[in-house]
């Protein structure tokens, strides 16, 4: 019951996340404490606390400092939100959240048992298939970040197209960043999650050829997820996050083609 | 002794020889012009006066009997001076970008530019009306004499047979069409978002109709008057109407601008769009500025998301739609040289007219002394009412006849010898001086 518990709450933490990010205003003047953000980040703190009580009175305790670190900044944002009526702050506990449970879940040393009805093999195919969706919609942010740019510098500059018709609107090229960004994102989130429960279940120690690649990836989703933060609470410009984006592309063909290189430079 | 002949001229800059920075230099508005076309008249020698000045052209046309190019540099030179941020130019740099048209070139070029083929955005109506304007300002100072006033109506039928008879209006494309367009480079779907358009006058009422068609969130028409914005907004429907000190606040809620004054400053300035920008929370503000002088400071564009655009950019955008009037703009300059010969051809009656005139009254004065004389004889002396009003008659009759070959062979001379040759001879013939040319 333990891991379900677990998993499950690292799924809310994650889900949470995402609807903090996607309906939450940064300054809102109606304070929901009822929101569907503020109600998953309870039911992720719930889980988690279930899965702890599960574990006391079953096998030996597992003393984790991040699952601790995770309930205990998870509980005070649902209590500070019910108080103040501060939801917003979901926006960044979930993430936060997600994260440790992450490294609680790759640091695990020895696989757990399976769950009944749980398959490793659906799991491992969920994982790579999202984690490859993610990277492609990742991509394609980049792509619409590069076509913005260079549109938004043309306009800047009066370099105005023949046939004006023809062309793509900013705005428009704005919104197909924003679109490829959240997709990408939620992919790569699920390949994160599908693979952090992977790893827990059934390969325990990483092996050394994985720990970077488990790292980068890491990396990366922060990264995204700072992009969509930024955007979000501190308003950043379409510009901003166009160039961000196509750093986080630069971060993935990294992740993807250069971990033989930083694996024996980081050893 | 003969009067000299008159010669019309035309002398301006426009679009094609000046850019925007320099054309805002010599716009003059029209009270300039009403105070000061009789005396730049005057002070020239000039027989006829009109003053043409829109955001694009600066333009001299009238009739002189006497001057040389350098005479008409100096009128050009003291009418643009007419506004007082005018720079002193050189006659060097005043030749760099003046055209000076004379008689045959200057009547085809009025009757092109009130027919709009010498505009920015070929076959737009702006100008005819601009152009009626400038001779009802011309009548009201009394610059305007016979030709002038000839060649005006002249003009304006053109313009009205080029607009029926091609199709170089029919697309309508204007610079507040153009403007649009470039909005939409920004914004694909106007109807998300909130226009404001700066002006209520023809350029200002254009965009704000185009605006309408793709039914924007909310129209906003600006104006120093709100009196005129709020008749643009009856005209317009669903919109509405605001005074300039509105503008600030409008400046965070919508997402375009256009400004079509006259205003002789910048009436959105880089500060208040700034501040503005606040609001906007990244999303982008698009300035169009169709207005000379420009109505936008051009520093906003230097802000992020504010996409700045004034008249010369969008003449890039309607470069293609200028090429597709291209066939039709050949048909209209057919029409323009039937404009133009039909003129001339009235141009040359004048020299013969007084000729003609003088025959008739001859003619006239013939009749009536010989009669005297017969009646003096005593002869036809019982004659009744009815049959001296019939002799009457008939002689007056032989008299129109006479009078009727005599200018049907001058004005369509068979010969060898010109119009103005035969008005010369009947001249001489019957007691008169005649005009030599």
């Amino acid at each position: 019951m333990y891991h379900v518990f677990l998993y499950l709450s690292l799924i809310l933490f994650a889900l949470s996340g995402a609807l903090s990010l996607r309906l939450e205003r940064a300054v809102s003047p109606l304070r929901k404490r009822n929101s569907p953000a503020s109600i998953l980040l309870f039911s992720a703190a719930l889980s988690l606390t279930l899965g702890f009580v599960s574990q006391y009175h079953g096998a030996a305790w597992e003393e984790s400092a991040a699952l601790l670190l995770a309930g205990a900044v998870a509980w005070v944002a649902v209590i500070v939100s019910l108080r103040s009526g501060l939801t917003q702050i979901g926006m960044l506990v979930s993430p936060l959240c997600t994260l440790l449970l992450f490294l609680h879940l790759f640091s695990r040393r020895e696989p757990q048992s399976m769950t009944p009805g749980l398959s490793a093999s659906i799991l491992g195919g969920l994982h790579v298939l999202t984690a490859i969706l993610g990277q492609a919609f990742a991509l394609c942010a980049a792509a619409a970040a590069a076509i913005f740019l260079v549109q938004r510098r043309a306009l800047k500059r009066k370099q105005l197209p023949h046939e004006p018709a023809g062309m793509i609107s900013l705005d428009r090229m704005e919104r197909l960043l924003t679109f490829f960004l959240w997709i990408g994102f939620v992919f790569i989130s699920i390949g994160m999650v599908s693979g952090a429960i992977y790893t827990h279940q059934f390969v325990g120690e990483l092996p050394t050829q994985f720990i970077s690649k488990v790292v980068w990836a890491s990396l990366v989703w922060v990264w995204y997820l700072m992009i969509l933060m930024a955007r979000r609470i501190l308003r950043l410009n379409t510009r901003r996050v166009a160039l961000l984006s196509m750093g986080g592309a630069a971060l993935l063909t990294l992740s993807f083609f250069g971990l033989s290189f930083f694996r024996t430079w980081g050893m | 002794m003969s009067s000299p002949r008159k010669r019309i001229f035309c002398i301006g800059a426009n679009h094609t020889t000046v850019g925007i920075e320099r054309r805002e230099q010599l716009f003059i508005d029209a009270e300039a012009v009403r105070g000061n076309v009789d005396a730049v008249r005057q002070e020239f020698g000039l027989d006829e006066l009109g003053i043409l000045a829109t955001c694009n052209r600066l333009e001299v046309f009238g009739v002189h009997s006497e001057g040389s190019d350098h005479h008409l540099l100096q009128c050009f030179r003291k009418v643009y001076e007419l506004n007082p941020k005018a720079p002193k130019l050189a006659d060097s740099e005043v030749q760099n970008i003046v055209y000076i048209y004379s008689d045959h070139a200057a009547i085809d070029h009025v009757l092109r530019v009130a027919s709009s083929l010498d505009s920015m955005i070929v076959g737009e109506t702006q100008i005819t009306g601009q152009f009626k304007d400038c001779i009802a300002l011309a009548e009201a100072a009394g610059t305007i004499g016979p030709i002038l006033k000839r060649l005006s109506n002249e003009a304006l039928a053109t313009s009205k047979k080029v607009r029926t008879k091609t199709a170089i209006s029919r697309k309508p494309v204007s610079v507040g069409h153009a403007a649009v367009d470039m909005a939409k480079l920004v914004f694909g779907n106007i109807s998300k978002h909130e226009v404001a358009v700066i002006g209520a006058g023809e350029m200002a009422r254009i965009a704000a109709e185009y605006l309408k068609g793709h039914n924007p969130r909310a129209l906003h028409i600006v104006n120093r008057s709100g009196g005129r914005a709020a008749e643009l907004v009856r005209h317009i429907g669903s919109a509405q109407a605001h005074t300039l000190d509105d503008l600030p606040d409008l400046l965070r809620r919508v997402d375009i601008v256009i400004a079509a004054t006259s205003a002789g400053e910048p009436l959105v300035k880089y500060e208040t769009v700034r501040s503005a920008m606040v609001y906007h929370q990244q999303k982008p503000l698009v300035l169009i500025d169709i207005a000379i002088p420009r109505n936008i400071e051009p520093r906003c564009n230097q802000l992020e998301d504010v996409y700045v655009f004034d008249i010369d950019d969008l003449k890039q955008t309607v470069e293609d739609n200028v090429k597709e009037r291209e066939a039709e703009a050949q048909r209209a300059q057919s029409i323009v040289d039937e404009g133009c010969q039909h003129f001339e051809d009235w141009l040359k009656t004048l020299d013969i007219s007084p000729s003609l005139n003088a025959f008739r009254n001859y003619l006239d004065s013939l009749i009536e002394r010989e009669w005297e004389k017969t009646r003096a004889k005593g002869i036809l002396m019982d004659l009744s009412d009815e049959q001296t009003e019939a002799i009457t008659k008939l002689l007056r009759s032989i008299a129109d006849k006479m009078s009727g070959d005599a200018s049907s062979q001058v004005r369509n001379p068979t010969g060898e010898l010109s119009s103005i040759h035969l008005a010369n001879a009947l001249h001489a013939l019957f007691g008169q001086r005649g005009r030599k040319h």
